[in-house]
């Protein structure tokens, strides 16, 4: 009898280990955390599927800022705007955006930044605070988390107010974030989480990355449009040059809206090296008739980088533009990109 | 056993009861500590703030009356409430709060709550709208009574169709006497006059835009009315959050009676922004504020806006050839907004900041009091916080005002209400009521545009969606003069 129980005891727990390693049931976390019962669910995101279930993944996973799930929930060949967005995100918090940039679809500007409005639609204003916030850009982020919340179906969830909790302690406003963390302290799972961040009382790691964030808050005020994500991104880095996630986005904010002219004006072969950026500063030395040795030399575009670039230019005339021929070999360059990606205008 | 294990695990799973604590610069919320109160407002509930309370106890004499309480919340019965403020011979309530914490300290306050012979308005609109930038969603005016806790709404997204709504502004507090608008597809103004509710089209191509800010002229004829450009723009620090500006702005009269929309031309120079008009009390002047266009937002620090004053004619609807200045941007390098007249035309009452139109997110801006029989400018120290106090209304016997304050949390608008004496002088200005002492800590939304009215208005947000989809907006014809 007592045997019996042991091994009802040992296939239970054997069960639950064998669970735990399935992808988590990120639906019925995001309906756990919006307060929302089955039948809002399915009215609003549909009947269970798996892409949806990786976003839901992602955009919890990103407020915790677990990079290592974001990237692997949004992998793959899917051509969606969140799934580059949050993809090229976690690429960017581990430092190789510009090294994958040209291996995932990339949406233009799109897959970097999510333009919300009130015609939005709700995951898309879900996510488009999280890179803000990690780029310091607080106002931004402020209110993209304040749309979520407002879009969402009971206008409350639980990454919206840890975000804003969050923004508040950066910005030093605490009375503000003191209220986010009352409301969240009576979700189910968040006792630990606020009590890590109550302004006072916060953890050492909660500190840390406070203090780290708040390093990133420009110094310097200027009042812009939300559009304006460039000028967003020269204020962070006038601000703070070291803010390597700014540096990232803004340069291959440039490549990926093909704006050469200012990748150039950013560009520091000095300190950004990508052979991304080498491809790009080939495009531009060859438009502008510029491409000599020196110059290449200046940028310190390794040889075999110039030979690969002379050699698409040969197939490119050999295939008299066509796309396809050049799509296996060169599928992967921004030379590719740059000639061949063009802007899905709905 | 199984349900035992599941038990275990979902205890381990971080799930735990955590207290943070609010509103720490005050012992109780919301703070009626040493705040004075019409005698017909709603019961005052609050909450103790400390953290770790043990016990409470709350003990409450008026007169012969005397009242204890047990519990960090001191929740009125309206009966009660009611017969307390009817017997305040004198204007004091006094409270005794003994409280105990755990570790065994213990505080011990005395303090009071005075009881103003003067009566406010007993009913208030206010759009209720999360504080999300320049986008809305499911936002609503609503009217409450402030003698009690009952609310309804006088228009709601369910009646039209989730469109965006400005707020409900009275004449002179009057609850005969009002207009709002709906935006969007077969939105307009809505008017509320003489017992009917007419939707209008106040908008003509001889305008910058659609009327925006504006006030109804006491003889209820005529509104006056600016049209603006507005851009929002944003902070890049995080603290300052949102500018809203005008790129351009000019004043338009109304003339409800026959459909006409006059813009003055002395009013409408490029050259020159104008904006918030606003009447006076005995409706032969126009108040609003000027300041000169600059390269925005480069020169948004720049934008200073003076109080100005012109002559107004309601036998002709005409305004007079010249403005004066009545509060000078360059002499005070700063900005006014949201000039109001007391219906007893004694004061002018407005908002202060550093610069700008549109101070909602600015922590410096301050309600400022102008004797207009004198000029005199009084401070309103007693009023202000150190956030922002904005969007004023009068009470119809100038007495009481009501205002937005973001004071607390910094982010959502509060309505705060303000006793006002015959010399100017101010009492601490207290929030509210609600029924929940917990409502405001809980609230996502942000009361905007608080408007006091001597009664209810006589329709409601079915009336409303009603009229938005049945009726057409009525035409107005346009005119330079």
């Amino acid at each position: 009898m007592r045997l019996n129980k042991f091994f009802n005891l040992l296939i239970f727990s054997l069960l639950l280990a064998s669970c735990s390693e399935e992808a988590p049931d990120y639906r019925r976390m995001w309906q756990e955390a919006h307060h929302l019962d089955d039948s809002v669910m399915t009215a609003r995101y549909g009947e269970p599927r798996e892409d949806m279930n990786n976003i839901f993944g992602a955009v919890l996973e990103a407020v915790e800022g677990n990079w290592d799930k974001v990237d692997a929930l949004t992998r793959g060949s899917r051509t969606s705007e969140l799934y580059a967005y949050y993809h090229n995100l976690a690429m960017a918090m581990k430092g190789c955006l510009a090294d994958s940039l040209m291996y995932y679809y990339q949406p233009f500007e799109r897959g970097l930044f999510l333009p919300v409005g009130e015609k939005s639609g709700q995951m898309r204003i879900a996510a488009s605070s999280e890179v803000w916030f990690r780029l310091g850009e607080m106002t931004m982020a402020e209110h993209s988390a304040m749309l979520a919340q407002i879009f969402s179906p009971h206008h409350f969830g639980v990454p919206y107010l840890k975000r804003l909790a969050e923004i508040n302690m950066v910005n030093g406003q605490d009375e503000a974030a003191r209220k986010y963390l009352h409301l969240l302290s009576g979700e189910p799972g968040c006792g630990d989480w606020v009590s890590d961040r109550i302004p006072g009382q916060e953890s050492k790691a909660v500190k840390e990355n406070i203090s780290a964030l708040r390093a990133l808050v420009p110094d310097r005020d200027i009042v812009h449009s939300p559009s304006d994500y460039r000028g967003m991104l020269k204020n962070l880095l006038a601000s703070n040059p070291g803010n390597g996630l700014a540096r990232q986005y803004l340069l291959c904010l440039d490549i990926i809206t093909k704006d050469l002219v200012h990748f150039i004006e950013d560009y520091d072969p000095s300190r950004d090296r990508s052979r991304l950026y080498d491809e790009a500063v080939l495009i531009f030395l060859a438009q502008l008739g510029a491409l000599t040795p020196q110059n290449v030399s200046h940028f310190g575009i390794p040889q075999e980088t110039l030979q690969e670039f002379s050699d698409y230019n040969d197939m490119v005339n050999f295939n008299r533009g066509a796309m396809e021929p050049m799509q296996k070999k060169y599928g992967k360059t921004y030379w590719f990109f740059y000639q061949y990606a063009k802007r899905n205008i709905k | 056993m199984i349900a035992a294990f599941a038990l275990a695990l979902c205890s381990a799973c971080g799930r735990k009861g955590v207290e943070v604590s609010l509103n720490r610069d005050a012992a109780i919320y919301p703070d009626y500590m040493g705040v004075t109160v019409p005698s017909n407002i709603a019961p005052l509930n609050f909450h103790y703030t400390y953290g770790g309370i043990r016990k409470a106890r709350t003990t409450v004499r008026c007169n012969d009356v005397v009242l204890t309480f047990s519990g960090k919340e001191v929740i009125w019965d309206m009966q009660q409430w009611k017969n307390l403020l009817a017997s305040t011979e004198s204007d004091t309530i006094s409270f005794l709060s003994e409280i105990s914490l755990k570790g065994g300290k213990k505080e011990c306050m005395e303090w009071e709550i005075y009881v103003s012979p003067d009566k406010i308005d007993p009913y208030l609109s206010y759009r209720l709208i999360e504080p999300g930038y320049e986008v809305w969603h499911e936002v609503e005016i609503r009217e409450r009574c402030v003698e009690n806790f009952e609310e309804r709404a006088l228009s709601d997204w369910q009646n039209t169709g989730n469109s965006c709504m400005n707020c409900h502004i009275h004449s002179q507090a009057r609850a005969d006497l009002s207009m709002f608008y709906v935006r969007g597809k077969n939105g307009g103004a809505f008017l509320n006059r003489n017992g009917e509710l007419r939707k209008l089209a106040l908008n003509s191509e001889k305008m910058v835009s659609g009327t925006v800010y504006g006030e109804i002229h006491p003889s209820g004829r005529y509104g006056v009315f600016s049209s603006n450009i507005i851009i929002p723009g944003f902070h890049t620090q995080g603290s300052r959050r949102l500018e809203v500006y005008d790129t351009e702005s000019d004043l338009v009269i109304v003339d409800f009676d026959e459909n006409g929309l006059s813009v003055p031309q002395a009013l409408a120079r490029k050259d020159v922004l104008e904006t918030f008009p606003v009447f006076s009390a005995d409706g032969k002047s126009i108040y609003y504020c000027a300041a000169d266009t600059l390269t925005l937002p480069r020169d948004i620090e720049k934008l200073r806006y003076s109080l100005m004053r012109i002559a107004f004619d309601e036998n002709t609807g005409r305004i007079g050839q010249k403005a004066e200045i009545v509060w000078d941007a360059s002499e005070h390098t700063a900005s006014v907004c949201h000039p109001k007249c007391s219906p007893d035309g004694k004061w002018i009452m407005y908002t202060v900041a550093d610069y700008g139109t549109f101070p909602i997110w600015h922590t410096e801006c301050q309600l400022e009091l102008m004797d207009l029989h004198t000029g005199e400018i009084i401070r309103m120290d007693a009023a202000n916080s150190d956030r922002s106090d904005t969007y004023h209304s009068w009470s119809s016997d100038s007495r009481w005002f009501v205002f937005a304050s973001k004071r607390g949390d910094g982010k959502y608008g509060r309505p705060y209400f303000c006793h006002v004496g015959p010399d100017g002088q101010l009492t601490k200005p207290f929030v509210l009521p609600q029924e929940d002492p917990w409502h405001y800590e809980n609230s996502l939304r942000s009361f905007n545009i608080p408007d006091l009215s001597d009664g209810p208005v006589h329709f409601d947000a079915e009336a409303v969606g009603r009229m938005l989809k049945d009726t057409e907006a009525e035409s107005f014809n346009a005119y330079f003069r």
